[in-house]
């Protein structure tokens, strides 16, 4: 039966990515398996620093395909996500071809047989040659396919996420001189979103929508454990606990995954064993990145202590 | 499955989730490569072909939970069916090999029974609650839209699945010998608690359809009602539907942020572009139209009559604030006071409800309000400001406050009077409209959340 196989697919994927660092749910396994199966791109959203591009990154290793990145700003625009003429190397050649353009234009009567013999060589200034391909277009050229990852793309302009619809639907882009470049392989989008903006009804409609939260403490006891080698149990359980309890807090900026591995690997080079006071309030500054969050925190810090052991 | 499937969508989009033709397609393909063994991936799978936002998300769960849990619900009777049945099955057995061995009657008046008499006799329940859900599906049961339909319903599935036949076998054994009368009386027995199986089917089929399409009507409704008229409890209801209007609009307008193209050269850009190219103008710039953010000052009166509709308006005002960041806001009944801190620094809920506390439930004094605004901000006010009054004009007979108006009529791009009171009331009683609308741009009814919508809109397309 297909279907059984589907399940065990994705639980192999699971175990791939978790072989590869990365600790995941079966949802996001899920996802990985139904954009491969049904070649659509996959909207990623949740709180920053949750591992959304770095889902991406474990996507290429597991996979074995380059990942190309493009990564979204306001005033994004075609010439630096798709392509772009190298209008430099176009004006050398006419420079270096202009002693040429006599050998060209031998033989020929008046301005019209110029222009006719000119024109055989038309092309040859606007062809691949001088095309400089950005991620997009890298993305569709690459062979054996890719991990596309557009990342917050929730930063970018309107213009630009309607831009990105014919890429996302049918995996082609139009260039108006050369023609229409379809995917040799289809690649494999992720687009990561912060919700920093509404995405538009469109976009959403063509993509599948992933949404990764904070994950569970039992989940995030094995991050830290595959990501901080050398960490103690108890200090993995304490500081985990700690972390998912300031989560709770009413903060500027809640703590994410990876400042959670930061500051495991901090106090792993501290050497330390277990939290205690001290130790935490001078590192406080690493998952705490507002002034006033660290203040609250410290205020609270013999409470939290008390619940995380 | 792929009909479960079908009803599965129809009631998320009752929910209030948007779903395209397209992407039901893909719930259809993610649902044929899934299949339906596996309960969370399945879920996972139509969770992301079918939800696409957050909120979305959520009602797919709630959504999901009650659909599939009547699906196990189904297959979960069952075990606890067989659990009952022994003393049935014992009795049944006894006499099943009672007949078999002595009387052969027995057997022949067995033959000649219905379908569903022979499956009732045998306690055939899994056979049963499938042909009520056959049946269910053939007279479209998934189509019910009140609890009034009840009976109806459970009538139309009872006829289709023969219970004249079951009837019929009945009166015939009924007049028959000792046995048959037994098997009669036992028939009847099985008869009710098999109508009840057909009773209970109806009854989930309304908590899965009709109520999510009721509440879908309710809120079809709710944009066309008199603000004033609606009930307090639906209050929570009426701002969740003002947050989903003010998204759409958002959506729709933050679109057309981005200035327009004019067909104008700009020269000094495309000089300083065409710089790199050896000063050859290669990429020519364009000018762009440079678009003023409109200011919206928005008065409000709350005191007791027109106090509901301040409240959406105030509501609507700050839903759409990522298009329209410039509002202040007033709101005066005796005196006027700003509000535009309250709602910068409370949630919405909460500063509506200070702002009430604060200026509400006195009576309104049009002249000493409008007089409150001159002197608090008339500076403040030049071309761009739209000023916004919401107010029933009703002025208990005194100074309406002309004089002030004007000034602000004079100063302001445009002066919108709203009122929630029907045009033919204007201008009767202590009513001041008529004068009052002489030092306006525009004067409204306003007193629906459709109202409400249109003067955002309008707001906003200013804007643009």
């Amino acid at each position: 039966m297909p279907q059984t196989q589907a399940i065990d697919a994705i639980a192999q994927l699971q175990l791939g990515f978790e072989s590869g660092g990365y600790i995941c749910d079966t949802d996001i396994a899920t996802a990985v398996y139904l954009a491969r199966e049904l070649e659509k791109p996959v909207l990623v959203e949740g709180p920053p620093g949750v591992g959304k591009t770095e889902l991406a990154r474990a996507t290429s290793t597991l996979l074995g395909l380059p990942l190309i990145r493009l990564q979204c700003y306001e005033g994004l625009d075609e010439s630096k996500a798709l392509y772009e003429w190298k209008y430099g190397k176009q004006l050398l050649y006419t420079q270096i071809l202009r002693e040429k353009l006599s050998e060209v234009l031998e033989g020929t009567h008046g301005l019209d047989q110029a222009m006719e013999r000119l024109h055989q060589y038309d092309d040859s200034f606007f062809s691949e040659r001088f095309l400089e391909p950005r991620p997009l277009l890298r993305a569709l050229r690459e062979q054996a396919g890719s991990v596309l990852l557009i990342d917050e793309v929730d930063k970018s302009d309107h213009e630009f996420e309607a831009f990105l619809l014919e890429i996302l639907s049918d995996y082609q882009i139009s260039i108006p001189e050369i023609g229409t470049v379809g995917a040799v392989t289809t690649p494999m989008v992720f687009l990561t979103s912060n919700n920093s903006r509404e995405i538009g009804e469109a976009l959403r409609r063509r993509c599948l929508h992933l949404h990764i939260d904070f994950p569970e403490l039992e989940l995030e006891r094995r991050i830290v454990q595959s990501r901080v080698s050398g960490i103690s149990k108890t200090l993995r359980d304490q500081l985990v606990a700690f972390i998912q309890a300031v989560r709770n807090m009413e903060l500027r900026k809640v703590p994410a995954v990876s400042e959670t591995i930061d500051w495991a690997r901090t106090l792993v080079l501290l050497h330390a064993d277990s939290l205690d006071q001290a130790l935490v309030r001078q590192t406080l500054s690493v998952i705490l990145k507002h002034q006033d969050d660290i203040s609250l925190v410290s205020r609270e810090l013999p409470k939290l202590l008390a619940q995380a052991r | 499955m792929d009909a479960t499937l079908a009803d599965f969508i129809r009631i998320l989009r009752s929910a209030g989730v948007r779903i395209s033709v397209s992407e039901t397609i893909d719930a259809y393909q993610a649902l044929r490569e899934v299949g339906v063994t596996h309960r969370p991936v399945l879920k996972n799978a139509l969770g992301m072909t079918l939800a696409k936002t957050g909120e979305e998300q959520e009602l797919f769960e709630g959504c999901f939970e009650r659909f599939f849990a009547f699906q196990e619900l189904n297959d979960a009777s069952d075990p606890e069916e067989s659990a009952r049945e022994p003393e049935h099955g014992e009795s049944d057995s006894g006499e099943g090999q009672g007949s078999g061995g002595g009387a052969g009657g027995g057997q022949q008046q067995d033959g000649e029974l219905g379908e569903l008499s022979r499956q009732l006799l045998q306690q055939d329940w899994t056979q049963l609650n499938a042909d009520i859900a056959a049946a269910g599906q053939r007279v479209e049961s998934n189509r019910i839209v009140s609890f009034v339909q009840r009976g109806r319903f459970s009538r139309a599935m009872a006829e289709d699945l023969g219970i004249r036949e079951l009837d019929e076998d009945i009166a015939r054994l009924d007049a028959g010998d000792q046995a048959a009368r037994d098997l009669a009386s036992r028939l009847e027995r099985h008869r009710g608690a098999w109508l009840e199986r057909i009773r209970d089917y109806v009854e989930r089929q309304i908590a899965l359809f009709a109520d999510p399409e009721d509440q879908r009507m309710m809120r079809e409704r709710l944009p066309q009602i008199k603000l004033s008229h609606v009930d307090r409890r639906r209050y929570a209801e009426m701002q969740d539907l003002v947050r989903r209007m003010a998204r759409r609009l958002v959506t729709l307008h933050s679109r057309r942020r981005k200035t327009a193209r004019r067909g104008q050269l700009d020269f000094r850009r495309t000089l300083r572009s065409g710089l790199a190219y050896d000063g050859i103008p290669f990429e020519p710039r364009w000018r762009r139209i440079k678009k003023d953010q409109p200011r919206i000052m928005a008065l409000c009166d709350v005191s007791g009559s027109v106090a509901a509709v301040s409240r959406f308006l105030l509501m609507f005002l700050y839903s759409v604030s990522d298009v329209l960041p410039k509002v202040r806001s007033f709101a005066f009944s005796d005196s006027l006071g700003e509000v535009t801190e309250l709602f910068r620094t409370l949630s919405l809920e909460e500063a509506v409800a200070t702002t009430q506390q604060l200026h509400g439930d006195r009576s309104s004094s049009y002249g000493r309000s409008m007089n409150d605004f001159e002197d608090l901000c008339l500076r403040d006010i030049d071309h761009r400001t739209t000023v916004l009054v919401l107010g029933d004009a009703r002025s208990n007979y005194g100074d309406p406050g002309i004089s002030s108006l004007r000034k602000v009529h004079q100063r302001a791009r445009q002066v919108i009077w709203l009122n929630p009171e029907p045009r033919v009331q204007w201008g009767y009683g202590d009513s001041e409209m008529p004068l009052l609308a002489t030092a306006c741009h525009r004067v409204q009814v306003c007193n629906t959340l459709k109202h409400l919508e249109r003067l955002v809109q309008d707001l906003m397309r200013s804007a643009a």
